[in-house]
């Protein structure tokens, strides 16, 4: 059975793992556009990104764009595993919530 | 860890959410509004078709065309800021270049009779393109394809001394709706 995962749980963490879940498998996010998306602030959304990369979640790529250094993101192999793993856990929650009351109910 | 059911329900909610506003805000890039720019150049160039003689419409064609291009191109680079997809603009762009050079090629030696059928194969072509997209990236450009394919075949055969205002209201009206419902439904 699947188990909940103490990194992905943290709700900003969460959120930031949804969004980069939703883009295809080779497509990467920029880091401002990213933000923006969420309404994190930059420092917020430096922080979480950091504890992903330290669990393998999430891989970092600056780049520069013409002048401009530019930050692009992506969720690895293990991190896509992971979140479909922790969205597991937590229907199967739900669902084993469901049962104990229908049984209560019964 | 233990969470309890209203938490794990609110982080459900949460998931959902934000991965219905990526995949609405991002997912599709600039595509729906560009699908209104070429639905707009569309209405202008085949409602001049329709009235202008042929070297005036085919100049406002050539503007069309020129000021389109130019947006698709921005329209691009802009996207490719955002998200990048693995030089997969890089392929679409490269793609649909050869597609407009072959439909070209196949309208000098296919020699058509007439203005509406020349536009005609080069619609068919270009809804190849919409198709083919569809299939491999893009899903709803596949049925835009379809859609103003039939569209086209329809205006041809049984509106014929009509067709180019035929594909001006439908043709470019099908590729502006699309684009507003696209963008709206996320899809």
């Amino acid at each position: 059975m699947d188990e909940l995962d103490p990194v992905i749980h943290q709700p900003v963490r969460l959120r930031i793992m949804a969004a980069l879940m939703t883009l295809d498998m080779d497509a990467e996010i920029e880091f401002t556009t990213l933000r923006d998306l969420l309404n994190l602030t930059d420092g917020n959304l430096g922080a979480h990104l950091r504890k992903l990369e330290r669990a393998e979640y999430v891989q970092i790529h600056k780049t520069f764009v013409g002048r401009k250094p530019r930050t692009f993101l992506s969720l690895t192999p293990k991190g896509r595993v992971a979140f479909l793993e922790h969205r597991r856990a937590l229907e199967a929650l739900l669902q084993s919530v469901d049962r104990a009351l229908e049984n209560n109910q019964g | 860890m233990d969470i309890s059911p209203t938490e794990a329900q609110q982080a459900l909610d949460d998931i959902d959410k934000i991965m219905a506003r990526t995949r609405r805000e991002l997912a599709n890039g600039s595509g729906p509004l560009q699908l209104v720019i070429w639905g707009l150049v569309w209405f202008v160039g085949f409602l001049g078709s329709y009235f202008l003689s042929g070297p005036k419409s085919g100049f406002l064609w050539l503007l069309l065309l020129i000021a389109a291009l130019i947006s698709s191109i921005y329209l691009g680079y802009r996207d490719e800021l955002r998200v990048r997809y693995g030089g997969l603009s890089m392929r679409i762009a490269s793609s649909w270049a050869l597609l407009i050079l072959f439909a070209t090629l196949i309208l000098w030696a296919a020699t058509p009779k007439t203005a509406e059928q020349a536009n005609l194969i080069f619609i068919l072509i270009i809804m190849l393109g919409y198709g083919l997209l569809g299939i491999w990236t893009w899903r709803a450009m596949f049925w835009v394809g379809l859609v103003v394919s039939a569209l086209a075949i329809i205006g041809y055969l049984f509106f014929f001394k009509h067709f180019f205002i035929w594909m001006a209201v439908l043709g470019g009206g099908a590729l502006i709706a699309s684009g507003i419902y696209i963008k709206k439904a996320g899809k």
